[in-house]
């Protein structure tokens, strides 16, 4: 079955970064077909930016993510341009400093507040706000296990790497404020 | 084989390597940038030269110089950096140096949108050069499709002597796929331009052709053999002096439409299509590049519903393969023609269903957001209504 995956924010937060270390995730770590795909403004940080991943245990035709089936919004903007894709029964995981307005999104919407921006600023390094996102995704979704994203990160972020493991485990481990759109 | 997630400009960067390119001289450019860096860092790995290039004129001039030498040279570029190389482009073509370059298209006219994607420069790829010069066109799909397509790409153009566009699209070159890539390139079948069999003493020249379909062999400079390229079309029946400037009626006649026929006589070869159900399609979707992944996905959603629509996707889009059309079309009562432009593809696929009776249309995009498959089958229905 096909599954839809967007990670949107601003330049420079790490969106087509993540989508990246999805995709590995998914595609090497595990055996799904994957297509990433990513849009973002020509200003190198501060403009919109997206990275979204198509995957399936067949093969992926249409690369382009049409209708996100889980959406992760670091920024009120990036609410702002997808909440209009989102339907009903699908997933949304926000920044819980970063957003502050979800009215935009359809009722039967998920919404899960996550202290990513929060646990990146814990470990000291506000950028990896996004590592932190990967590991909200993983358990929240449960398409992967720690185990199965650390090696995605490993391979696809190797920078700063006891940062990066540490901000993955406690967005693994956060505790989530959850409502209904 | 190794299974490895594989964006799609290096794609284009292996086909080139797989495809035996030692030479690549370039100016980066968004968003055909990553090419450049991974030929920088490639290139030393397999015996190759990279060059960082100050603009775009200079990159073509320095991968026609490499292949005059005998080694397979390619660049890539994208929008403002494509327009600067028409006229070393046309010079190539004439010249008979084999070359290929990879368009990574992004959007929109004069410096356009950097970050964003288009297909805009269909009609460019074949008639941006000066002086009715033809030009070889393919156009990938998918990531796995831009290293295969780029090492025919590198084939043809030996094959042929000229240049072959690789017609990429910023949503091809950045994106990122799984692919199953063979580990060792030598496994891959390559092409050499023909060289001279004869002794030096013998050698009547690079443009010693007789007939329009011959595709004359090349000395690479330094080999022994006087080897002379010339940019204003010089070939003529049994080589001979080369050394004038200004062409005789004759000879120029017979150099413009040898460059031509020497790649219509090989058509069979260069032409590559997919068809998907359009056997009995009513409707058949026309589409090349990304967009033709749109159309599929608006192929099944279309069946879903009851109407018979087929997909044609063009891979090789010059000399565009007008019979290909037809008769994919034979039993078709319209045909949509999606892409990012105002209708190049359609203008095309008009000429080759004149007088057929099929109704054609567009779904046009240039706001370089893509055609979406729901896009096409909302003008599928208006079409049949």
């Amino acid at each position: 079955m096909r599954t839809e995956i967007r990670f949107a924010g601003v330049g420079s937060q790490g969106m087509v970064s993540c989508s990246v270390v999805l995709a590995e995730a998914l595609g090497i770590v595990k055996d799904y077909q994957v297509v990433q795909t990513q849009e973002y403004a020509a200003s190198i940080s501060g403009g919109s930016a997206q990275g979204d991943v198509a995957f399936s245990d067949q093969k992926v035709i249409v690369p382009w993510v049409l209708h996100p089936d889980v959406l992760v919004a670091m920024a009120q903007d990036a609410v702002k341009q997808h909440a209009a894709a989102m339907r009903p029964g699908t997933c949304v995981i926000v920044d819980d400093i970063m957003v502050t307005d979800v009215s935009p999104f359809q009722k039967g919407v998920a919404i899960h507040w996550a202290p990513m921006t929060k646990l990146a600023d814990q470990v000291g390094f506000r950028k990896c706000a996004n590592i932190v996102a990967l590991g909200v995704f993983s358990r929240l979704t449960g398409i992967l296990t720690l185990e199965e994203i650390t090696k995605a990160v490993v391979a696809r972020a190797p920078g700063r790497p006891e940062t990066n493991l540490k901000a993955l485990r406690l967005g693994y481990e956060a505790n989530l404020d959850v409502v209904a759109a | 084989m190794t299974k490895r997630l594989l964006l799609g400009n290096d794609a284009f960067c292996e086909g080139l390597i797989a495809g035996g390119v030692r030479f690549y001289a370039g100016y980066p450019i968004t968003p055909a940038t990553e090419i450049a860096e991974a030929m920088s860092r490639r290139m030393p790995q397999v015996g190759g030269t990279y060059v960082q290039m100050e603009d775009e004129l200079g990159s073509m001039s320095a991968i026609m110089g490499a292949s005059a030498t005998g080694v397979k040279s390619a660049t890539a570029s994208a929008g403002p950096g494509m327009a600067l190389m028409q006229n070393e482009l046309g010079q190539a073509i004439v010249a008979e140096i084999p070359l290929v370059v990879v368009n990574v298209q992004r959007a929109g006219p004069g410096i356009g949108n950097a970050t964003r994607s288009g297909q805009m420069e269909l009609m460019q790829s074949r008639y941006g050069a000066n002086g009715e010069v033809p030009a070889v066109v393919l156009a990938p799909s998918t990531v796995e499709e831009a290293f295969w397509l780029t090492v025919k790409a590198v084939n043809l153009s030996e094959m042929l002597r000229t240049v072959v566009i690789v017609l990429g699209e910023g949503l091809l070159g950045l994106q990122r796929a799984v692919v199953d890539l063979p580990d060792d390139y030598g496994e891959i079948e390559l092409a050499e331009r023909p060289r001279p069999t004869v002794p030096p003493a013998q050698y009547l020249g690079n443009y010693n052709a007789n007939e329009l379909s011959d595709v004359p062999p090349i000395a690479d400079f330094g080999s022994g053999y006087k080897s002379i390229l010339s940019s204003v079309g010089i070939s003529r029946r049994g080589g001979g002096d080369i050394s004038v400037l200004g062409l005789s009626e004759n000879d120029q006649d017979f150099t413009i439409r040898r460059l031509h026929q020497k790649l219509l006589d090989r058509k069979d070869e260069i032409t590559l299509f997919e068809e998907f159900m359009t056997d009995d399609a009513e409707i058949v979707y026309i589409a090349f590049g990304t967009q033709a992944l749109s159309a599929i996905g608006a192929m099944h959603e279309a069946r879903a519903n009851g109407i018979r629509a087929g997909v044609l996707r063009l891979i090789s889009l010059w000399p565009f393969p007008e019979e290909v059309v037809r008769s994919c079309c034979a039993k078709a009562r319209a045909v949509v023609v999606p892409e990012m432009n105002l209708g190049q593809a359609r203008l095309l696929v008009g000429n080759a269903l004149a007088n057929t009776g099929v109704k054609i249309v567009g779904v046009n995009r240039v706001d370089s957001i893509t055609i979406k498959p729901a896009q096409i089958l909302d003008r599928t229905m208006e079409v049949l209504s």
